[in-house]
């Protein structure tokens, strides 16, 4: 059976097009069209989180690093915590939004140190405090600086005064009134 | 590995092979690897010895973020090509993105860093990739390249087997003139 003058005009065609697609689309074509990816949102959604993302990569590493330390598995830091595993398994992936209810409590478990605060407690001491606590507190701070200036006024004075007497001397002997070791 | 289909990441330009094997396309996957902390920490605990060579001297926890932050400098190449590319004169995956290597990567090079600057930039995080065309490419995979030739280490081993797979594959869709086959990889350039 002859074929079809439209099927040859069909078959040359397409093979015109072939001619002309790049690799690219060819493979596009030959491999059944190609599947959409969502890489690209993820890439943005991780570099816009970064910051944070990285904070909770820097607790995942000790935790693990900790875990290998003192030769635990993951599943004995789930059961020592009271967690399931899957919850470890996120912690050390990187990915959690940590609390500091949660840190703390990790914290004991592995007798870690995942996040120092030190520094910032000797910043973060302030006090409530009522008003008459804070008006002793002025007045004390008041009377202290009174008590001071004054004490540095007074010593100012006896300076003076010494240096007054100390002149007074020096002129005595330049001029022969004191006789040092007659 | 087998291969199951393609996925298309930057339209008309970057593509890459999804494997039956693993649970998203080869380029997404190596970068949920390179964000995996727990996936790092194993990884340089198994090779820690090269780590600890005189070419790299480096530290575990250096390491793995030396990871982090590598891969977060190829996603920012990645979307700004994707969303400049396009743009007369704006960086484009040739040269800017992806660099054509020897042909004898394949037994042998790790190409001398010398267009990128002392030793202590060399990068960990290699892309492997088919150049289809100018500016096209096909992801095969990609892997953290501690040692000098790819053949030394069981990961770059199997990206060059994948390499040379999908390149078999490739053929058998008709595409035998693509331009570098397997010989493209994607550096960072810190």
């Amino acid at each position: 059976m002859k074929p079809k003058i439209m099927d040859i005009l069909n078959l040359k065609i397409k093979n015109k097009i072939m001619d002309t697609l790049n690799n690219y689309e060819l493979l596009r074509q030959n491999a059944g069209g190609f599947k959409k990816s969502n890489a690209l949102a993820r890439f943005k959604e991780a570099n816009q989180h970064n910051d944070s993302i990285r904070k909770s990569q820097l607790i995942a590493l000790r935790i693990l690093r900790a875990i290998r330390k003192k030769g635990w598995s993951q599943k004995q830091l789930s059961d020592n915590m009271g967690v399931s595993p899957q919850v470890v398994s996120k912690w050390v992936k990187g990915k959690e939004n940590f609390t500091l209810e949660t840190i703390e409590k990790i914290e004991k478990a592995l007798a870690i140190t995942l996040i120092d605060i030190a520094d910032e407690k000797k910043s973060v001491s302030a006090k409530v405090i009522t008003r008459s606590e804070a008006y002793n507190t002025v007045m004390t701070y008041a009377t202290t600086t009174v008590f001071v200036a004054a004490a540095a006024a007074t010593t100012a004075r006896q300076d003076h005064a010494y240096t007054r007497l100390s002149v007074r001397k020096s002129n005595h002997y330049r001029y022969g009134l004191i006789r040092k070791f007659a | 590995m087998k291969i199951d289909c393609i996925f298309e990441i930057i339209e008309n330009s970057l593509a890459a092979v999804k494997y039956v094997e693993e649970p998203s396309d080869s380029f997404e996957y190596c970068f949920e690897l390179w964000d995996d902390v727990e996936y790092l920490e194993k990884y340089f605990e198994q090779n820690k010895a090269l780590l600890a060579t005189d070419f790299w001297r480096m530290d575990l926890n250096d390491a793995v973020f030396k990871v982090l932050n590598e891969a977060k400098k190829f996603r920012e190449d990645i979307l700004y090509c994707a969303e400049h590319g396009k743009t007369k004169g704006a960086p484009r995956l040739d040269n800017t993105i992806f660099r054509s290597l020897h042909r004898d990567v394949l037994s042998n090079i790790r190409i001398p860093s010398k267009a990128y600057g002392s030793e202590e930039e060399n990068s960990f995080l290699r892309i492997y990739a088919i150049r289809l065309g100018p500016n096209e490419y096909v992801v095969t995979g990609g892997a953290i390249k501690l040692t000098k030739e790819m053949q030394a280490h069981e990961d770059t081993a199997l990206e060059l087997l994948k390499l040379e797979q999908v390149s078999v594959y490739l053929r058998g869709l008709g595409i035998n003139e693509a331009e570098d086959y397997g010989y493209i990889e994607f550096e960072n350039k810190e």
